[in-house]
């Protein structure tokens, strides 16, 4: 039943999603990313357009684990190079917690016990959400760093190996 | 804290700050967030250099150690600069904020960040301008955009014009041509008269000052990596190659990045020329002291760009060469095509460059008398005159990513790109809005490539990797190919992160794969040493 309620708001929903993490940026940032300019010219809104709705729809449909991890991984690899702490680069699945919140009290046809089981439920999923976004966040950081020392070997490796002496 | 201004727990938890700072760009500071920016220059390279203020400091600190009458040195350093430069000059009076420039910076683009959009950039310097050498800026102040220069508009100006790659893709939609590039190249000068830059363009340049080349390699150890380099081909190729190194009379001197030599996968192209100029019997000689075709000086200063070009010319004649040949570097042909000639020339004991081979005059380097390596290449391909087994390359799948300064600098669009078609078989090009003209940055030029500066350069890298990451996805694209010793260095970290599984290669290693050569052994692996047929079929699993 959360299912066909969230389905029918689909396009709305996303919306709202997509507006209040834009709206999370600086107004000039925000301006750009509501405005104009294809995937090319402007990744980021493009990345999270298409993300939200796959994610939106793997989250009760089939797709599984790994096309949501694919997915918010997208999302994140941007969100964690964007100067954002850990809970700001994943702040965008607590947005949509609160939207499928909002959804579900705001639909005068439910009875308080079915809206209870459905709060509880998108509490649930979004909690899934949360625990993968942590993890690939977390692989992110871990791939900079691990880029970074790869950086620094590889210039003093090729040095090396051809037997250079560098000194400032 | 009033009642309306609590942030609510959801938000905090939610991690989105729904108000954003209301501040304008003016009063909002700086705030230096290690991974993006680069660490600040230590003194001796500065003394070195022989620059102004030689200091020890770091951009993080509050103090930076700026002389009492710092501001008295950066406004005598502007009028002295807007005296002398025509473009700043204009580039100071004429925008007039149509905002066409705003979202074409891969900085903006990949991080939100508004003083990355190329008008705000401009603005920092420009606010300034206006305040203090205007007369509307002198009465009306802040109403026309005027600003106060102080200690953080400083600090503003180090973190945002060493976070500019001097790409100059926003100038390219700028309706009066304003190059942000131009702009980025005078704040860095006014900050070097106060000792500030980044440790990764002063050391390079004062090791290339010292021993001709960034990573102060001395000509001894030069003269190791390019026999190095010969016994490689032999060994992958079975083709015995000849690097005359300072040969006084040969027809050609020969300049390429020094990355070439030292650096992974610049080295491979490397190979490639040493097969070219075999197989066509090219005379010509490397030289160990203009053993660097890039100049970091490009970063740093007017004055540094000159004292390190010069090297190139100086041999070219001591050498007695007739023309040079320049190999695949990005912003060594920036300098090549828009200042060497001014500043160093003119080369009146050098020829116009005729191909030995194909006889063709190079007419368009009449005054320069330098050609690129792919110039040459191309011509040599047109009149066929190379024996080419395109095969070899089969276990690539390449785009091209036109590296910013031999595209929008120097117009070299088409020759690259005819040569991969003919010595590769599977080409496919990036999206129309990210290649050419209109190519994006690797996010890292401008001697940004630090790895202190990861963070920054993969939200600059965003847009280039995105459009990889199309191609990798529609075609199968395994290879970014490119001509730019600081791309083939940055660009393998770029994709790393963003677009796994895409290697990063120089057009003049396929043209070594792709080359027939008497004499040669079976060719069973590339010139990375690599099986090519076990390659093959791993690309096509
Ligand atoms: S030159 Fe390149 S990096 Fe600099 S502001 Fe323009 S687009 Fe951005
Ligand atoms: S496009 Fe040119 S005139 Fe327009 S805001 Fe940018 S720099 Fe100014």
């Amino acid at each position: 039943m959360l299912k066909e309620l969230l389905e029918h708001r689909q396009t709305e929903i996303l919306k709202k999603w997509f507006d209040r993490v834009v709206n999370g940026y600086k107004p000039e940032a925000a301006r750009f990313l509501t405005g104009g300019g294809d995937r090319f010219a402007n990744p980021v809104r493009h990345t999270l357009l298409t993300e939200f709705e796959n994610i939106f729809s793997f989250l009760w449909g089939e797709g599984g684990d790994e096309r949501l991890s694919t997915a918010l991984e997208n999302i994140i690899k941007i969100t964690a190079v964007q100067d954002k702490t850990p809970s700001k680069a994943l702040g965008f699945i607590f947005v949509l917690r609160d939207l499928l919140f909002e959804e579900v009290a705001a639909d005068p046809a439910l009875d308080a016990g079915i809206k209870q089981d459905m709060l509880v439920s998108c509490v649930h999923q979004t909690d899934s959400l949360v625990s993968l976004g942590f993890d690939i966040y977390s692989r992110c950081r871990e791939k900079i760093y691990e880029i970074r020392i790869k950086e620094i070997k590889s210039q003093r490796a090729g040095v090396m190996a051809r037997g250079v002496v560098v000194d400032g | 804290m009033s009642e309306e201004k609590k942030i609510k727990p959801n938000e905090i938890l939610a991690g989105i700050d729904y108000n954003p700072p209301a501040t304008g760009w003016m009063d909002t500071p700086v705030d230096f967030k290690k991974g993006t920016f680069c660490n600040s220059v230590p003194a001796k390279f500065m003394e070195y250099l022989g620059q102004p203020q030689p200091h020890e400091w770091k951009s993080y600190q509050d103090d930076w150690g700026l002389p009492d009458n710092w501001r008295e040195i950066i406004f005598e350093g502007m009028r002295e600069r807007l005296k002398k430069f025509r473009t700043f000059r204009v580039f100071m009076d004429i925008c007039v904020r149509c905002g066409a420039c705003a979202d074409k910076c891969h900085f903006f683009i990949g991080s939100g960040d508004p003083k990355n959009m190329p008008v705000l950039r401009a603005e920092l310097l420009r606010a300034v301008y206006k305040r203090d050498f205007t007369l509307a800026g002198k009465i009306m102040g802040r109403f026309v955009g005027a600003r106060k220069l102080t200690v953080q508009g400083i600090k503003e100006w180090f973190y945002y014009f060493f976070q500019c790659t001097e790409c100059r893709r926003c100038s390219v939609f700028c309706p009066y041509g304003i190059d942000t590039a131009e702009i980025t190249m005078m704040g860095r000068e006014l900050l070097n008269l106060l000792g500030l830059n980044i440790g990764w363009v002063t050391e390079p340049a004062a090791n290339c000052f010292r021993t001709g080349n960034h990573l102060g390699i001395e000509p001894h150890a030069f003269k190791d990596s390019i026999e190095f380099a010969c016994d490689d081909v032999f060994d992958n190729t079975g083709v015995k190659v000849e690097a005359p190194i300072n040969r006084k009379g040969a027809e050609v001197l020969f300049v390429s990045p020094s990355a070439d030599y030292f650096g992974t996968p610049h080295y491979y192209t490397l190979m490639g020329y040493l097969l070219l100029f075999h197989a066509v019997g090219l005379d010509y000689t490397w030289s160990a002291y203009a053993s660097e075709g890039g100049n970091f000086g490009l970063f740093h200063s007017h004055d540094m760009m000159k004292r390190l070009n010069n090297k190139i010319y100086h041999e070219a004649k001591r050498l007695k060469v007739k023309y040079i040949i320049g190999g695949e570097c990005g912003h060594m042909w920036r300098v090549l095509h828009q200042y060497m000639d001014t500043m160093n020339g003119p080369t009146d004991f050098l020829e116009v460059p005729v191909s030995h081979v194909t006889g063709t005059r190079f007419d368009h380097a009449a005054s320069t008398k330098m050609i690129h390596i792919s110039e040459f290449t191309a011509d040599l391909i047109k009149h066929n005159k190379l024996k080419l087994d395109p095969s070899r390359n089969n276990h690539w799948n390449i785009t091209f990513h036109d590296s910013c300064n031999p595209a929008r600098a120097m117009g070299l669009l088409e020759e690259p790109r005819y040569i991969i078609k003919n010595v590769c078989n599977n080409f496919h090009e990036m999206p129309e809005n990210t290649i050419r003209e209109q190519t994006f940055c690797c996010g890292s030029g401008s001697g940004l490539g630090t790895e202190e500066n990861m963070e920054m350069r993969l939200r600059g890298g965003l847009p280039r990797a995105n459009a990889v990451k199309y191609v990798k996805e529609k075609h199968g694209v395994n290879c970014l190919a490119c001509m730019c010793a600081i791309d083939k260095a940055t660009l393998p970290p770029l994709l790393e992160y963003w677009v796994p599984g895409v290697e990063v290669a120089g057009v003049h290693e396929f043209v070594g794969n792709a080359l027939n050569i008497e004499g040669q052994n079976e060719r069973t692996v590339d010139l990375r040493g690599e099986p090519i047929k076990e390659q093959e079929e791993k690309k096509d699993a």
